[in-house]
């Protein structure tokens, strides 16, 4: 299959002048055209600097320390910013987390989805007009609130505005990060699957950050799971499903209580993830680890492999497989 | 609309209190004012100036309060003040009605330039935070904003005026007769130069400041780094994401300034002897002209709650979010 992005030995994080942090570390992994990748992990694993990191969109003090993208056989870290202005959005677009601010509270929605188009290709007013309509369409939003502000709009509405103009140029990768956090269950699904089926229909590649792994599951091709900055498994949707391995992503899939069956004890995991400012020895999850090996586990860190074929994993306990 | 309506109403009221106020503060004060002036002058006030007086403050008369207040306000709707008593025989009226083209022009197109150039400074370094120019721009910006004015102006006048004799001493135009037309203009620019030269020094650091303050906050917010994602051009980040969000705040300062422009040169134009309202004000001052102050005063009033009249209007224009009321 065609690999649309290489990311390999991502190194990033937050420079200050007192301290540094790592809170991506030697990540790397490959995704392909109209492939829908699931990133998942806890709060402050390093998913939305990863996220930010891979379209170089860091802003200071957020910095690449070091490693390699490739997107669509361009080598990202080596493009000028000119080039690079030119290829966002039009190549690669990004729906942040806090979707609920990142419109411009005194531009109109027309205004904004205007804004993201005209400056990467030529078009006439009527032309942006229908285009501008064409994407609210897409998403579900009446073409009204064209000639409305954000204020305006309500949270799910604003969130579905902001889809639509990630789509404006049709990109061949859409970044997500934590979209829908900030609103409710039921609305959370309904855009998630619109999003899909968008997806499926236009045929680009979503990268989907959260920290939600049963909204992935169902949805997504193959799901990276992220922990203290690295990706510790990686493998299609159905198989790290079916077949957790690494004891980190085991005790993710049993926080969550299911829908159907029995009532079970839901177990968590105990402890919490270690600061990223320090450098850490061994396997990152070592003291939070039940299955850990001392005197193994502790002393070095282990590399991420394929076990099984497209089941990558990074944990001792499948050295001798 | 009904936002403008609410802001029409606003300022009806506020404007009839602050006439109000200016009719109940002199008959409140224990002595009456008038009285003490016309003792101080011993007949040598003419009996109009007296009668001027008399009505203005309410002595001698056998008026009830109601019928003097009635009547005030239709003095105060037709614009009769009464007459000067240092500038006798003319109106409160005509000295008025010369100051304040001088005050106008001087402060306010001062203020104004004076915004414009440290809003834009302040957007600039703001953006190009880490810039060495930048970095030399803040603490020229405090030292100016917060040196004294009285002893900047009196320095400016000295070193410029007197010792280089480059620029006029004071007046707002020369003295000489027959200038006319393109001669006048020039007259009446070469004049200005200095008090507006120091009006808009000292003025402008301050605007500087505020708004790259208000930038700054701005920049960290999410619509900035969401502009950036789309591959915006960084001018149009800059202004029409960044600039004119940011804008919002400085903009209601911006509005008071201009409001206390009449009142705020007091200082500027007593150094440069220069014949606007605060000099006039000045001068209602020093020679105990109360109906003068008092018209002065209410000329004040007015500008402020013009100018923050006229602001909440256009602050409809910049921020949409004030014309659903404000929620």
């Amino acid at each position: 299959m065609d690999a649309l992005l290489k990311v390999k030995d991502l190194n990033a994080g937050y420079e200050f002048t007192n301290f540094k942090t790592w809170a991506v570390r030697n990540v790397s992994f490959e995704l392909n055209k109209g492939e829908f990748l699931g990133i998942a992990g806890e709060s402050g694993c390093g998913k939305s600097t990863l996220a930010f990191g891979v379209i170089r969109l860091l802003m200071p003090p957020g910095k690449i320390f070091s490693g390699s993208i490739e997107f669509n056989g361009i080598d990202l870290m080596k493009v000028d910013d000119e080039s690079l202005r030119k290829m966002r959005w039009k190549e690669f677009s990004m729906v942040f987390q806090a979707s609920m601010n990142v419109l411009n509270p005194v531009l109109k929605v027309r205004t904004q989805i205007y804004n993201s188009i005209k400056y990467h290709v030529n078009m006439t007013e009527s032309e942006l007009d229908k285009r501008a309509k064409e994407l609210l369409n897409l998403v579900n939003v009446s073409s009204k609130y064209l000639d409305a502000y954000p204020h305006q709009l309500s949270g799910g509405m604003k969130q579905r505005v902001v889809i639509a103009m990630a789509l404006a140029l049709n990109p061949k990768l859409v970044i997500m990060d934590e979209p829908t956090t900030a609103l409710d269950v039921v609305v959370q699904r309904r855009i998630l699957q619109e999003v899909d089926e968008l997806r499926k229909q236009l045929g680009f590649a979503i990268i989907f950050i959260t920290h939600d792994l049963s909204l992935l599951v169902e949805i997504s091709d193959s799901l990276a799971i992220m922990y203290a900055g690295q990706i510790i498994e990686k493998a299609p949707s159905e198989k790290l499903y079916a077949k957790p391995l690494h004891p980190y992503t085991y005790g993710l899939m049993h926080a969550f209580p299911p829908l159907v069956g029995k009532r079970q004890k839901l177990h968590g995991i105990a402890g919490r993830p270690p600061d990223l400012s320090s450098d850490i020895k061994g396997c990152p999850f070592y003291p939070r680890c039940e299955k850990r090996i001392n005197g193994v586990c502790d002393v070095e860190n282990p590399k991420l492999v394929e076990i099984e074929s497209e089941h990558f994993v990074a944990c001792h306990l499948y050295d001798g497989k | 609309m009904k936002y403008i309506l609410k802001r029409i109403v606003f300022f009806l009221i506020t404007l009839w209190a602050a006439v109000t106020i200016n009719f109940i503060l002199p008959r409140m004060m224990p002595g009456n004012p008038a009285e003490v002036m016309i003792a101080k002058f011993q007949g040598r006030l003419n009996p109009q100036a007296i009668s001027a007086l008399e009505i203005a403050f309410g002595i001698n008369t056998h008026e009830s309060m109601l019928a003097q207040y009635w009547d005030y306000l239709g003095r105060m709707v037709t614009g009769n003040f009464g007459i000067s008593v240092s500038f006798y025989p003319t109106t409160v009226a005509q000295v008025l009605a010369q100051a304040v083209p001088w005050t106008l022009g001087l402060a306010g197109i001062s203020t104004v330039i004076a915004f414009i150039l440290g809003t834009l400074l302040g957007i600039r370094v703001s953006w190009k935070r880490n810039s060495i120019s930048s970095s030399f721009a803040v603490p020229i910006a405090f030292f100016l904003n917060s040196m004294p004015y009285f002893w900047f102006a009196l320095i400016v006048e000295y070193v410029f005026a007197f010792v280089f004799g480059w620029f006029p001493l004071g007046g707002a135009y020369s003295s000489s007769s027959g200038l006319s037309g393109l001669a006048l203009v020039w007259s009446v620019l070469y004049h200005a130069i200095l008090p507006a030269a120091t009006i808009i020094i000292t003025a402008m650091g301050g605007w500087m400041l505020t708004m790259r303050n208000n930038m700054i906050s701005v920049l960290s917010d999410d619509y900035i780094t969401f502009a950036f994602a789309q591959g915006l051009p960084e001018r149009e980040i800059e202004m029409n994401y960044a600039a004119r969000n940011a804008i919002l705040p400085s903009f209601t300062g911006f509005a008071m300034a201009i409001g206390f422009v009449i009142s705020g040169v007091l200082l500027t134009e007593i150094v440069f002897s220069y014949p606007g309202v605060g000099y006039l004000l000045y001068q209602a001052v020093l020679n105990i002209d109360y109906p003068l102050m008092q018209a002065i005063f209410l000329f004040i009033t007015i500008a402020v709650l013009v100018a923050n009249f006229i602001a909440d209007i256009v602050y409809v224009f910049l921020d949409p979010r004030a014309r659903s009321g404000g929620e």
